[in-house]
C-alpha cells in the first residue's frame, strides 16, 4: 500500500506549469503504512505510560507529603492512618502499572502491524528511523518501557518504604 | 552554487526576502539567520560577563581568608554569575543555533512566525540589559540564582536587587515562551515536503523538546516571580509563614521550572553532538530512533525530578524516594545517548577536526556530569552533598561540559555556513586542549571540595579547614578555561576576515543546510527541497536509506512574495502555501515598551509603567494591522492548488493559539496547585472567613458557560454563511464577558479580606484576578473581532476566519479555566468539610 | 584569622570520616556510589579512547578526502542494547541501596533521650537542650556538647530566613525553614570536637555561621549539662569583672542574656557560660581574651554585616567586660 506521491490535501492532479522535470512524483511517501494503525493506538503507545507515570507520581506524592507532614511538624504516623496511606499508594500504583503495561502492548501492536512499512530488518530501522509509522511505534515501545520501569521503581518504594 | 533557477527568479526572491541595509533595516529585520546570529553574539557577550564575574570570585577563593571582595560584592557576583550563565547565556545561545539552523535543516525559508522571532530576541536583549542595569546603582541580584525566600523578601533584602531579578526574569520568560511557541509551530508547519517526523535531525528533536518543556515550565517560574514581586512591593503573603504562606512554595514552583530548564539548556546541545558526530565519522548516527526518543523521554522525565533539589527541606522520606527513583531512571535515556555516540565513533571513520574533538571531549564531560547527578539523586548521600561544592562541580560539568563544549564545537561546525569562512583549525586544536584541560582542572577538584565539606556560597573560608590548596588548583583551572574561551573568540575575529573560503559543504555533511550556499541567501533555498531521507546529501553513499530520492535542486520555487510551504505535522505533506510577513519595527518597539514597563514596576513608578503599557498596546495594534499581500485563496504548486496559509490544524496561527493556551493553562494550573499547597501547609484557618459565598459566583459561572455556547453557535452559523448571526453572537458574548467582570467586582466588594490580609487573601485575589484579566483580554479580542475580523471573514478572507477560530478557542479556554477556578476556590472548601 | 577549634583533628569537616549517626550510613552509600561513578567514567573514557585510536583499515579512513564511494555501514544498535542492560542493572542496585539507606538513616534506631532544639539566626545558632526531666532544659549558643553513643533528636526552626543545620561527620543536612519545624537526628560514636555549619545561603555572613559539637563520655556530658543549667556566678565586688558586669548589663544586656545577672536580652547569643566555649562569633575565631576584646571593639571589622553593633566602649570598659566574660565558665 505504497502511495507514490506526497499528496497535498487538495489531491488535485493539476501540475505546476513550471514543473518541467515532472518532480511531483519522485520521493515516495514517508509513511506508507500510516493507515494500518489508528492514531490513538500510536499515540497511546508513545505517551500512555508517561501519562500514567505522571498521575502516579503527582497523586502519590501529594498523598505522601500531606499525610506525613500536613503542617508545622513531621509525623511518624500518617494523618489519615497507615492503612489508608498504603491503600491509596498501592491502588494508584496498580492503576499506573496496568496503564503503563497496556501502553507497551499498544506500541507492540503498532510495531507488528507496520512490519512491512520499510525494507530491511528491524535493526536497520532503529538505525535510520525510516517509515514514520514504524518509527513512532518503535519509539513507543521504548518510551513505554522506560516509563513502565519508572512506575515499577515507584511501586517498589511504596512496597519497601510505605511509611512516613 | 549551481542552481536550476534562472536569474530573474533569483532576483525576485532576493528582492522579496532581503532586509534593507542600515540601522532601520537592522531594527526591522525578521530574517531567522540574522536573529540567530544576534542571539549567538549577545549570549557570548553574556558568557564573557559571567566569566569575568567568575574570575573575580575565583581570585577571592584562591586562598583562605582573602579580602579582595566584600561579602556583599561576593554575594552579588555569585548571584549574577548564575543568572547570567543559566538564563542569559546557556539557553539563548542554543536558541541562537536553533534559530539559525532550523529553517535551513528543515528546508524552509523562515520560522513560522518571523516577527515573533524578532520579538523574542529583542525581549531577551531587553531583559539582559534590564538585569545588568542593576550594576549602575550597585544593586545586582544578591540572593543566588534560585533566590530563596524569605531571604529574597524585602524584610531581609530591602534593596532593588531582587526586583531586578524578578522583573528581568519575567521579561525573559516572555521572550523564551514566545520563542518556544515559534519553534513548536515551525516544526509543526514549515518543514520541507517529505521531512517527516522520523527524518528530523536530533538537534531539532532537542530544541523541540526544550520548547515544549518551556511552554509548561516557564509559567511556574512566572507565577513564583509574580508572587515574589507582589510580596515585596505590596506586602502580600504568598511566602510569609507568619500569615499563612510558606517559603517552600517558592522552592516547589522554582524547581518545577528549574529542573526542566536544565534539560532546556542541555538537550539541544546534546542534539548538536548527535548531528555533528555522524558528519565526522562518515556514517549515520547509531540508533537514531533511540536517540530521538531518548531526547523526548528526558524532557518528560525532567518534569518529575524537581524534588531532588529539596531533599534537605524536611520532606517526608517516602515522598522523596519517589523522586529519587525518577532521578535515577532519567539516566537511562542519557545512557542511550552515550552508547549511541560511542558506537557511532567505533564503527565510523573519525576525521579529527576541531569540531569533532569538542564533541568527543564532550562525551567524557557528559559522563562525569551525569554520574555526579546520579550520586545526588540518592537521598541519604545527597543530604551530605547538597549545597556543597560537589553540586557546584556537578552544575559546572553540566553547563560548561554539556552546554559550552557542544556550543563551541557546533560553532566550529556551522561557522562556515554562517559566514562563508572556516575557523582556523590549528588555533582550534589549541582552543580545544586548553579548554578541555581547563574545565577538568577547574571543576574536577570541586567535587573533592564538596566531599571535604565546603559549602557553596561562602565568600571566604578558614585556613584550618584544609580547602586552600584545592581551591588554588580550581582557580588556576578556571583561568585556563577562560584562556580557552578567549582563544575561541580570537579565532572567530581572525577567521571572520582571513578564514579559508568554505564553499557550500566543507565537511561533506549529509543534512539540508549544507545544500545551500555559505552564507545562505536571504531566502535560504532558491527551490524548496523535497526530502526523501534523513541524509538528503548522502543518498548516493547510503543507498538503503529511505526512498533515497530527495530533490534538492529543481523543486518548487514559490516566488510570489515571501512564501514557503505549510506542511502536515507527521509526514510533512504540503497542505498550504504560507505567506510570511515582511520586515517590521513593531517587534522592536514592543520589546522596548515591555522593558519600559519593567522599569516602571522596578522604580516603582506607576506613570512610567502606564506609559509602557499604553505603548505596548499601541505596538500590538500596529502589529496586527493586516498585511498587504496576495489575496488569492489558492496558489498553484507542484503539489496542486494549495490554500494560502490554511485553516484550523493546517494554519500556523491556529497552532500559535494552541501554544498560548497550553502555556496559559499551565500558569493557572500552577496557581491552583499553589492554592492547594498552601491550603495543606498553611498555619492559618483556611479559607479566611469560612467557605466563600456561592450565590453570585454560580450566576457568574452560568454567564460564562452561556457565553461560550453563544459564541460557538455563532461561529458555526458563520461558517454556514450567516455572517450576521456570527456578529450578533460575538456582541452578545462580549456583553456577557463584561457582565461577568462587573459581577466579579461586586463580589470583591463583599469580601471581608484583602490581598494583604493573609496568604489566602493573596491567592484568592491573584487567581480570580488573573482569570478576570484573561476575561478582559478576551473581551478586547471579541470587540476587535466584531469590528474587524468578522467583517473580513464575511468577505471570505482566510485570515478573518482564522481570527474567528482563534478568538473562539481562546474564549472557550477562559471559560474552562473558570470551571477549575470555581471548583477549587469555591466548591473545594465545602467538599473538604 | 585562625579557625577556632585548634583541638580539632587536622582534617576538613567531612562525611568521609563519619563519627556515627546517619553519617555512617550516608558515607557507606557515598563510597558505593563514588566507586560506581568513578568506574563508569573510567570505562567510558577507555572505550572512547579506543574508539578514537583503534587501527582502521585504509579503506576505513576518511581524512576529508570526501570519497564518494558507497559506504558500508555496520549497525551499532547492539551497543545500545548492551549499554541499556548494564545501566538498568546498575540503577536497580543503586536504587536498592538508596532505599535501604533511607530506611536505615531517617529515624534514630532507638528513641533519642535528648532533644536539641535549634533556632537558627542570621548568623548564629541558638540551642535549647532538653531531656525527659522538664527542669533540665537550658539554653546555650554556637556550641553544644553531646554524650558519646547517645542518639539526639534535632528539631530546627528559624525566625528569619532559611538556614541549614549540618555537622558532616555526624549526619546530613536538615534545612531550617521558617513556618515549620524540621527533625533530624545525630549521634557521635567517637569522642571529639566536630564542626557544624550553615549550609544554606542566608545572607552576608553565611560563610561565618559555624558551630561546635563536643562529643564526650556521658559522665563528662552530664557534668557539662549540669554546669550549663547553673546561673552565672556574680563576680566579687570591686573587681574588674564586677565593673565589667555593670558595663555589660548596661551596654550589652539589651541583646545578650547572662542568666543570673541583669542582662536579659534575647536578640543575640546567650552568654551565660561563654568562657567555656571554644570559639566566639559562631565559629569565627578562637575564644581568647584578646579575641573577645577585638570582637567587642569592632565586630563589623571582623564579620562585616553582623547584627552586633559597635557599641563604642572605651578601652578600659572593653577590658572590664572581657574580664567579666572570662568569669562566665
Amino acid at each position: 500500500m505504497i502511495q507514490p506521491t506526497l499528496t497535498g490535501i487538495s489531491g488535485s492532479s493539476e501540475r505546476d506549469p513550471r514543473d518541467v522535470a515532472g518532480l511531483a512524483g519522485k520521493p515516495s511517501h514517508p509513511a506508507p503504512s500510516r493507515d494500518q494503525v489508528s492514531p490513538f493506538l500510536l499515540w497511546f503507545g508513545l505517551f500512555g505510560a508517561a501519562a500514567a507515570w505522571s498521575v502516579q507520581l503527582i497523586a502519590n506524592y501529594a498523598i505522601a507529603a500531606h499525610g506525613c507532614f500536613p503542617r508545622l511538624v513531621p509525623l511518624t504516623e500518617p494523618v489519615f492512618g497507615q492503612a489508608t496511606l498504603t491503600l491509596w499508594l498501592v491502588a494508584i500504583s496498580i492503576f499506573a502499572t496496568v496503564v503503563g503495561a497496556l501502553a507497551v502492548v499498544a506500541a507492540l501492536v503498532s510495531w507488528r502491524r507496520t512490519s512491512d512499512e520499510t525494507g530491511g530488518e528491524a535493526h536497520w530501522l532503529l538505525e535510520t528511523g525510516e517509515g514514520r509509522t514504524r518509527f513512532m511505534a518503535a519509539a513507543g515501545m521504548m518510551a513505554s518501557s522506560v516509563f513502565l520501569l519508572a512506575i515499577i521503581f515507584h511501586f517498589a518504594v511504596v512496597v519497601l518504604l510505605g511509611h512516613c | 552554487m549551481a542552481t536550476t533557477v534562472d536569474a530573474p527568479t533569483v532576483a525576485t526572491l532576493q528582492t522579496s526576502w532581503e532586509t534593507r541595509r542600515g540601522l532601520r533595516g537592522a531594527i526591522r529585520s525578521v530574517d531567522h539567520k540574522t536573529i540567530g546570529i544576534r542571539y549567538l553574539v549577545t549570549s557570548f557577550v553574556f558568557l564573557i560577563l559571567g566569566g569575568l564575574e567568575a574570575s573575580a570570585m575565583r581570585a577571592q577563593l584562591s586562598q583562605p581568608n582573602l579580602h579582595l571582595l566584600s561579602p556583599e560584592q561576593y554575594n552579588q557576583l555569585f548571584s549574577v554569575h548564575g543568572v547570567t550563565m543559566i538564563f542569559l547565556y546557556a539557553a539563548p545561545v542554543l536558541s541562537g543555533f536553533s534559530n539559525y539552523i532550523w529553517p535551513l535543516m528543515l528546508g524552509s525559508r523562515d520560522m513560522a512566525f518571523p516577527r515573533l522571532n524578532a520579538l523574542s530576541y529583542w525581549l531577551f536583549l531587553g531583559a539582559g540589559i534590564f538585569i545588568y542595569s542593576s550594576v549602575l546603582i550597585g544593586q545586582m541580584p544578591n540572593a543566588g540564582w534560585f533566590d530563596y525566600v524569605p531571604y529574597a523578601e524585602r524584610a531581609f533584602d530591602p534593596g532593588r536587587n531582587v526586583d531586578f531579578y524578578a522583573l528581568g526574569l519575567l521579561l525573559l520568560g516572555v521572550s523564551t515562551t514566545v520563542g518556544s511557541a515559534n519553534f513548536i509551530v515551525t516544526l509543526f508547519k514549515t518543514r520541507a515536503p517529505g521531512m517527516s517526523l522520523n527524518r528530523l535531525p536530533i538537534v531539532v528533536w532537542g530544541t523541540l523538546t526544550a520548547s515544549f518543556a518551556n511552554l509548561f515550565a516557564i509559567p511556574s517560574l512566572s507565577a513564583a516571580l509574580i508572587f515574589l514581586y507582589l510580596d515585596r512591593r505590596f506586602g502580600t503573603h504568598f511566602y510569609d509563614a507568619s500569615a499563612g504562606g510558606h517559603p517552600l512554595l517558592w522552592q516547589h514552583l522554582f524547581w518545577v521550572f528549574g529542573h526542566p530548564w536544565v534539560y532546556v539548556i542541555v538537550l539541544p546541545a546534546m542534539g548538536i553532538v548527535s548531528d555533528v558526530i555522524p558528519t565526522f565519522t562518515r556514517r549515520p548516527l547509531v540508533g537514531y530512533t533511540f536517540v530521538a526518543l531518548a531526547t523526548v523521554s528526558t524532557g518528560i522525565l525532567g518534569f518529575g525530578v524537581w524534588v531532588h533539589h529539596m531533599f534537605a527541606t524536611g520532606l517526608p522520606p517516602l515522598g522523596m524516594s519517589f523522586f529519587s527513583g525518577v532521578s535515577m531512571i532519567i539516566t537511562i535515556p542519557s545512557a542511550v545517548g552515550v552508547f549511541a555516540w560511542l558506537a557511532t565513533i567505533w564503527y565510523g571513520r573519525p576525521w579529527f577536526t576541531t569540531s569533532f574533538m569538542f564533541m568527543a571531549g564532550f562525551i567524557v564531560l557528559f559522563v562525569i556530569g551525569g554520574v555526579s547527578g546520579v550520586m545526588t539523586a540518592a537521598v541519604p548521600f545527597d543530604l551530605q552533598l547538597t549545597d556543597t561544592y560537589f553540586v557546584v562541580a556537578h552544575i559546572h560539568y553540566v553547563l560548561a561540559g554539556i552546554n559550552v563544549f557542544p556550543v563551541i564545537g557546533g560553532l566550529y561546525y556551522w561557522f562556515p555556513k554562517m559566514t562563508g569562512r572556516m575557523l582556523d583549525e590549528r588555533l582550534g586544536k589549541w582552543n580545544f586542549w586548553v579548554m578541555f584541560i581547563g574545565v577538568n582542572v577547574a571543576f574536577l577538584p570541586m567535587h573533592l571540595l564538596g566531599l571535604l565539606g565546603m559549602p557553596r556560597r561562602i565568600y571566604t573560608y578558614d585556613a584550618g579547614l584544609g580547602w586552600g590548596t584545592t581551591n588554588l588548583i580550581v582557580t588556576i583551572g578556571a583561568y585556563l578555561f577562560a584562556v580557552g574561551v578567549l582563544l575561541f573568540i580570537i579565532n572567530v575575529l581572525v577567521s571572520l576576515r582571513r578564514g579559508v573560503i568554505a564553499g557550500d559543504n566543507p565537511w561533506d555533511a549529509g543534512t539540508l543546510e549544507w545544500s545551500t550556499s555559505s552564507p545562505p541567501p536571504p531566502y535560504n533555498f532558491a527551490t524548496i527541497p523535497i526530502v526523501g531521507s534523513r541524509h538528503p546529501l548522502w543518498e548516493d553513499r547510503l543507498p538503503t536509506e529511505g526512498s533515497g530520492s530527495s530533490i534538492i535542486r529543481g523543486g518548487p520555487v514559490l516566488d510570489q512574495g515571501r512564501e514557503t510551504f505549510g506542511t502536515s505535522i507527521l509526514d510533512a505533506e504540503p497542505t498550504s502555501v504560507m505567506q510570511m510577513p515582511v520586515d517590521s519595527s513593531w517587534p522592536f518597539a514592543l520589546a522596548v515598551a515591555l522593558t519600559v514597563v519593567c522599569y516602571g514596576l522596578l522604580l516603582p513608578s506607576n506613570a512610567l509603567a502606564g506609559i509602557g503599557v499604553v505603548a505596548a498596546a499601541a505596538c500590538i495594534i500596529g502589529w496586527l494591522e493586516p498585511m498587504p499581500g496576495s489575496i488569492a485563496a489558492r496558489i498553484d504548486t507542484v503539489f496542486g492548488a494549495l490554500p494560502v496559509n490554511g485553516q484550523g490544524r493546517h494554519a500556523a496561527a491556529w497552532w500559535g493559539m494552541v501554544c498560548v493556551i497550553a502555556t496559559e493553562a499551565s500558569f493557572f494550573a500552577y496557581l491552583l496547585a499553589s492554592y492547594f499547597y498552601l491550603a495543606s501547609m498553611s498555619s492559618n484557618p483556611w479559607p479566611t472567613g469560612g467557605p466563600p459565598a456561592l450565590k453570585l459566583v454560580i450566576i457568574n459561572t452560568a454567564i460564562l458557560l452561556v457565553s461560550s455556547l453563544v459564541l460557538e453557535t455563532g461561529r458555526k452559523k458563520g461558517e454556514r454563511g450567516q455572517s450576521g448571526a456570527l456578529r450578533i453572537s460575538i456582541a452578545i458574548t462580549a456583553l456577557l464577558g463584561i457582565s461577568f467582570l462587573l459581577l466579579q467586582a461586586l463580589e470583591y466588594s463583599h469580601k471581608t479580606f484583602t490581598p494583604t490580609t493573609d496568604a489566602y487573601g493573596s491567592l484568592f485575589y491573584a487567581i480570580t484576578g488573573f482569570h478576570g484579566a484573561h476575561v478582559f483580554v478576551g473581551v478586547i479580542m471579541l470587540v476587535t473581532l466584531f469590528f474587524r475580523g468578522s467583517r473580513a471573514a464575511a468577505r471570505g478572507s482566510g485570515s478573518g476566519w482564522l481570527s474567528v477560530a482563534n478568538v473562539t478557542m481562546y474564549w472557550h479556554f477562559v471559560d474552562v479555566v473558570w470551571l477549575f477556578v470555581f471548583t477549587s476556590l469555591y466548591l473545594s472548601p465545602y467538599m473538604a468539610r | 584569622m585562625q579557625i577556632g577549634q585548634t583541638r580539632l583533628d587536622t582534617h576538613a569537616p567531612s562525611f568521609m570520616h563519619p563519627a556515627g549517626g546517619p553519617a555512617g550510613s550516608q558515607a557507606a552509600l557515598g563510597w558505593e556510589l563514588t566507586a560506581a561513578a568513578v568506574a563508569t567514567v573510567i570505562i567510558i573514557s577507555v572505550i572512547l579512547i579506543v574508539a578514537l585510536a583503534k587501527r582502521r583499515r585504509p579503506a576505513e579512513i576518511d581524512e576529508s578526502g570526501h570519497g564518494s564511494a558507497r559506504w558500508k555501514i555496520k549497525s551499532g544498535v547492539n551497543w545500545i542494547y548492551t549499554g541499556l542492560a548494564i545501566t538498568v542493572v546498575v540503577l536497580i542496585v543503586t536504587f536498592g541501596l538508596t532505599v535501604a539507606s533511607i530506611n536505615a538513616s531517617t529515624h534514630a534506631p532507638n528513641t533519642p533521650p535528648i532533644t536539641l532544639n535549634i533556632t537558627a539566626h542570621q548568623w548564629w545558632w541558638e540551642a535549647d537542650i532538653s531531656d525527659s526531666v522538664p527542669s533540665h532544659s537550658f539554653t546555650t549558643a554556637n556550641e553544644i556538647h553531646v554524650p558519646v553513643g547517645v542518639p539526639i533528636l534535632v528539631r530546627v526552626q528559624s525566625p528569619d530566613v532559611i538556614h541549614s543545620f549540618w555537622i558532616p561527620e555526624l549526619g546530613g543536612k536538615i534545612d531550617v525553614v521558617p513556618g515549620q519545624i524540621n527533625e533530624s537526628w545525630i549521634r557521635a560514636d567517637r569522642a571529639g570536637v566536630y564542626r557544624g555549619q550553615c549550609a544554606e545561603y542566608c545572607g552576608l555572613q553565611h560563610a561565618h555561621m559555624a558551630f561546635t559539637v563536643v562529643a564526650e563520655p556521658p559522665a563528662e556530658y552530664e557534668a557539662w549539662a549540669a554546669a550549663q543549667r547553673e546561673e552565672a556566678s556574680t563576680p566579687d565586688s570591686n573587681t574588674t569583672a564586677a565593673a565589667g558586669e555593670a558595663v555589660f548589663t548596661r551596654s550589652c544586656g539589651g541583646c545578650h542574656a547572662v542568666r543570673g545577672s541583669g542582662a536579659l536580652g534575647r536578640i543575640g547569643p546567650d552568654l551565660t557560660h561563654v568562657a567555656g566555649r571554644l570559639t566566639i562569633a559562631a565559629g569565627l575565631i578562637d575564644n581568647s581574651p584578646t579575641a573577645l576584646a577585638k570582637w567587642i571593639q569592632n565586630p563589623q571589622a571582623m564579620k562585616p554585616g553582623v547584627y552586633m553593633p559597635t557599641v563604642g566602649l572605651a578601652q578600659t570598659e572593653v577590658d572590664e567586660v572581657v574580664a567579666y566574660l572570662e568569669t562566665l565558665h
